[in-house]
């Protein structure tokens, strides 16, 4: 199949403000595709509507050819920009709680990425500190085999090391098979892991490329680009 | 909708166990203590309505989270299954209160007239099953009602969602109440219908009559009728669900 993730022309509508405005593009698989935009561009309404927690106002999303419903739910693991799990819980009740939800869910995979996240699955989730959240976050997200992981600032509000070693165990432990969107505003620390790039801008898609033709044909970085586009 | 079940007790635990255990001791130290029966029964249905309300609130509460919760709505799990299992969350903490309630009961009863305890052991099999069963769909109802109210409002706006709840739930139960009357001729203020029980104290002497099955085809009708309003309530918040509310 060449198309993993297909959007056509998806709006989304909060009273008068239009957060998507008819927006469509296609992923293929083995992609990771970075959705760029700054702060309030639509970005997380976009990844909200393609996991399946927000309907959309107009539009349609398939994934594997599968209109947006609980089946695909099964193919998508979304990373959302605040944690997913409860303050009761420990780091092991999280993992429980994925396997016992997620057919998909590889036990192995998380204790391994736990073990290179330096997370104690001992520990309470409500004791974690921010960088810690976020990697326990991805160690779930990323531990489901699915065809297509969408990522929501997974580096947002973490220092330096934790962007690092956030970055290192998106690379180590995604599976190449299935796609990545990572959506962000933070591209410098991030732009070396793209293969493909979007920039939504206020609701509307305005650049799609690959990283390597932005590079050969605009002679300069995705850093570079993305600030002249959203720069004020 | 067990596993949901499992995790919203977990998460819920220290709330049901603590009002679980004070209720329990509350009710124990009432029943030995050497206050005047009437201050007992004060007392003791103040505490029943304390637990039944916190344990309403915390039943609604776990439906509520479970359609707007980014965490549950990822779920690959169909859209009934957060009303199933909030449903059974609702009806395991009413069992909980029941059974309790009906232990201090019988102490009371047995307290005031002992007589009365072998009435109710006496009560025909039919008549007791109604009265269960009764329960079960008044409790079931009860539930469904408030679950498409929060639906309804949570479509409807995403600020102030108990105000606009508020409105639903009152032109909800008198749009239903006005129908069942104008059907089925029923007071719908009235719980039990399908059995009829008597008790009455008079200076201080209780008198009671046996329960009585009461099965009109009115009393039917109206239960049908409920059964069906669950049913359309299902499929509304099924909907909202589905197409309207957002996970937050």
């Amino acid at each position: 199949m060449d198309t993993l993730l297909k959007v056509n022309s998806v709006s989304k509508r909060y009273g008068s403000k239009m957060a998507l405005d008819n927006v469509s593009f296609d992923i293929g698989p083995g992609k990771i595709t970075g959705l760029l935009g700054s702060n309030g561009s639509g970005k997380s309404t976009l990844m909200q509507i393609i996991a399946g927690i927000t309907p959309a106002t107009a539009g349609e999303i398939s994934v594997m050819g599968k209109p947006i419903g609980r089946e695909t739910k099964s193919l998508i693991s979304y990373m959302p920009d605040r944690p997913l799990t409860e303050s009761w819980m420990k780091v092991k009740d999280a993992v429980a709680f994925y396997k016992d939800f997620y057919a998909d869910f590889n036990v192995e995979k998380a204790r391994e990425m736990l073990d290179f996240m330096n997370l104690n699955e001992k520990s309470s989730v409500s004791v974690l500190s921010k960088g810690m959240n976020e990697r326990l976050q991805l160690t779930l997200a990323l531990s489901r085999n699915v065809n297509l992981y969408l990522l929501d600032e997974p580096i947002g509000g973490v220092d330096p090391v934790a962007r690092g070693k956030i970055l290192d165990a998106i690379v180590r432990f995604y599976s190449e098979e299935s796609s990545l969107i990572i959506c962000t505003h933070l591209v410098r620390d991030m732009e070396r892991i793209f293969d493909e790039v979007m920039f939504l801008n206020s609701g509307s898609i305005v650049l799609h490329e690959e990283v390597e033709s932005i590079r050969l044909k605009h002679g300069r970085s995705v850093d570079d680009m993305f600030k002249e586009v959203f720069g004020e | 909708m067990i596993k949901l079940l499992k995790y919203d007790l977990r998460r819920n635990a220290n709330l049901l166990l603590g009002v679980t255990v004070v209720l329990i001791i509350g009710e124990l130290v009432l029943l030995w203590s050497r206050a005047a029966l009437e201050i007992k029964l004060g007392l003791t249905v103040f505490f029943f309505i304390a637990a039944a309300v916190i344990f309403s609130i915390s039943s609604l509460k776990v439906f509520d989270y479970n359609i707007k919760s980014v965490s549950r709505r990822l779920l690959p799990v169909h859209v009934f299954s957060y009303v199933w299992a909030s449903l059974l969350y609702g009806l395991i903490n009413t069992l909980v209160l029941t059974l309790i309630g009906i232990g201090t009961a019988l102490y009371f009863v047995a307290t005031v007239d002992a007589s009365l305890i072998g009435d109710i052991f006496h009560i025909p099999v039919p008549v007791m099953a109604g009265i269960v069963l009764e329960y079960i769909l008044v409790l079931v109802y009860g539930y469904f009602t408030i679950y498409v109210t929060i639906a309804l409002a949570r479509s409807i706006t995403r600020k102030g969602v108990f105000w606009v709840g508020l409105v639903i739930f009152l032109i909800i139960t008198n749009v239903t109440g006005w129908l069942e009357n104008l059907i089925f001729n029923r007071d719908s203020s009235q719980i039990f219908s399908l059995v009829t029980f008597h008790m009455e104290a008079n200076n201080g002497v209780l008198s009671h009559d046996m329960a009585n099955s009461n099965m009109t085809l009115n009393s039917i009708g109206t239960l049908v009728f409920e059964v069906l309003l669950c049913a359309v309530y299902l499929l509304i918040t099924k909907w909202c669900v589905e197409k309207r509310i957002e996970a937050k």
